[in-house]
Order: C-alpha cells, then structure tokens, then sequence
C-alpha cells in the first residue's frame, strides 16, 4: 500500500490504494503478475481469502517444504475465476471415429501458446522482435487481430525454440518447452512406436486473438495444412 | 489442457479434453518433468481410441508435481 505522509500538504499526500486497485493491479497494472491476474476477475472477497490462504500456506512451506498446498491454493483460485460457461456456448458436439489405432496413426501437435522457431518470428503487427514485455502491454490489440500461425519444424532443438505470450505466464515453457509444446515427447513417441508418427511441422499461435475469425475463416484453413503433412488426428492444446 | 478451465471448455463441446489438475501455463507439467509429460500426453492419446462421444470429458487424476527435475 501506498504510505500515506501527514507531513505533506493534500496535492502531495498520495492516494490511498484500496484493495480493489491492489488486487486489480496484478492483472495488466502497476504489478502485472500473469499467474496471479485471475486477483481482478472473481470478488473482493474471494481475492481476499485467497492471499490469506495463499500467506499462510507460504509460512508453512519455510518449515515443511511442501508447495503441494500452494498449488492447489492456486489452481482452486483460478477455477472459482476461470471455470465458467464463456462467451462460447456449442448444442452440437463433433466427432470423428479415428480410422486406425494411434500406434498407426500420424499426429499433429497445435498449440495455443506463441512458441516460435528462432528466425522465424511471426512478427505480429509487423514487429519483429517484440518482447514478452511488450505483447504484456498489448494484449487489447491482439484481442482483435488475426492470429498468425508458426510452423516449428519438429527437429527443432529446445534452445531453437522462442515463446511470447501476453496472456498467460510464460515461465514454465520457457523453461522447457515440453510442459506446453510436448515436440520431445512426440518425437520419442514416434521412436517407440507409441504413435505411427508425428506430423512435420508441428503447429502455434497466441490464442489470444480474434476468436470468431479463427473458428470460421482461419482454423478450418490451418486444418488443412495439418492434412496436407499427413495427419491422421491431431492433439490440440489450449493454454 | 488445465482443469481450471473446465466448465468454459465443456462449454465448447469439443469432441475429447482431457484436463490436468494444473495451474494455468502448464497443461503437461512443470518444467523438466519428463514422467508427467510422457503419462499426460499419453493419457491424452488414448482418449482417441477411448472417446466414444463428442464432448468426452476426462479429469486426469494425478496432482501436479513440483521439485527438482533433471534438466
């Protein structure tokens, strides 16, 4: 919060921060925190029994070790904010039997996370080399553009492999890439004869984009390209 | 993809998800976590034999996992 000096005239003594502009502040303000942003989106109140349990449990873990707690803290607090009928609803449910087993089968990766291979930006808006910094602060423009999608050859090594979201906290997968772009795994799935093979090149976009464009005029277009490398079904992973 | 999303995403009726109990930015894991992942993603797969259904919804049971992982 910020100190309030009662030495200082009115025109200086700085506002008082209530809990609403605190909480609000991790999700695209003065404290943007991407894991912790869901603070703004549920009620005062649920923020708040959040950070009381989410302290309380961090005490512990400085004598027990033990960050289970925390992230279960954590992935409750983003369900009560997350988990809720959005704005797209569907009666119909498609599906397609898969023809073969999957030991025969040649799958395709897409994923909704920004992963990029190195020279090859997608270069959103006509930027190359824009920072996770920077798409942080543009989340609104990417909102209502066109997604762009980023074919990573699947022989792509762990340190050819960027990622830049503005959505989500990037950290883990920028760590190892496998935690959202499972390309390793894949690829030794396909060596082990889990899978009859891994469609070259694997697939990414930032999903935070325009979502009626993608579902009607670009997804069924990205679809195909899918086809066109030989896959036969495909994992899809939403961040 | 994280459970955290679940009623948003079944919403959607999408013909199989399979949803980890994970916070959200780590779907399969956490960084270097090889076991999980390669458990995840099969879990995953299987749902394309398995789903008998559009709109198949199947919770992953294993909590996620921190620590140490060989890199």
């Amino acid at each position: 919060m910020a100190p309030n000096d009662s030495s200082n005239s009115d025109s200086d003594v700085p506002a008082k921060e209530t809990f609403d502009e605190f909480r609000s502040s991790f999700s695209y303000g003065s404290r943007t925190d991407l894991l912790f942003k869901f603070l703004k989106s549920g009620s005062e109140q649920q923020a708040d029994d959040f950070l009381k349990e989410f302290l309380d449990l961090a005490g512990n873990l400085i004598d027990d070790g033990d960050t289970a707690p925390i992230v279960d803290v954590i992935v409750r607090a983003q369900s009560a904010v997350y988990s809720v009928p959005g704005n797209f609803q569907y009666e119909d449910k498609p599906f397609t039997v898969l023809d073969q087993p999957v030991s025969e089968s040649k799958i395709a990766l897409l994923t909704t996370t920004g992963h990029f291979a190195e020279g090859d930006d997608p270069k959103p808006f006509g930027m190359d080399d824009l920072t996770q910094e920077q798409v942080v602060k543009m989340t609104s423009e990417f909102g209502k553009a066109d997604p762009v999608l980023s074919e990573i050859p699947i022989t792509t090594t762990p340190e050819q492999t960027r990622v830049r979201h503005g959505g989500y906290d990037i950290r883990a997968t920028a760590a190892d890439r496998n935690v959202s772009l499972p390309i390793d795994r894949m690829n030794e799935f396909a060596d082990e004869d889990v899978i009859g093979g891994f469609a070259n090149p694997t697939f990414s976009f930032v999903g935070l984009t325009s979502q009626l464009r993608l579902r009607k005029e670009i997804g069924p277009a990205w679809a195909a390209k899918a086809k066109a490398a030989g896959a036969q079904a495909a994992v899809l992973i939403p961040i | 993809m994280s459970t955290v999303f679940k009623d948003r995403t079944a919403a959607m009726n999408p013909a199989r998800i399979l949803l980890t109990p994970h916070p959200m930015g780590r779907p399969l894991s956490a960084p270097f976590d090889v076991e999980k992942q390669r458990a995840v993603l099969k879990a995953g797969l299987e749902l394309l034999e398995t789903a008998t259904e559009g709109g198949t919804v199947v919770e992953y049971g294993e909590p996620y996992r921190t620590g140490s992982f060989d890199s």
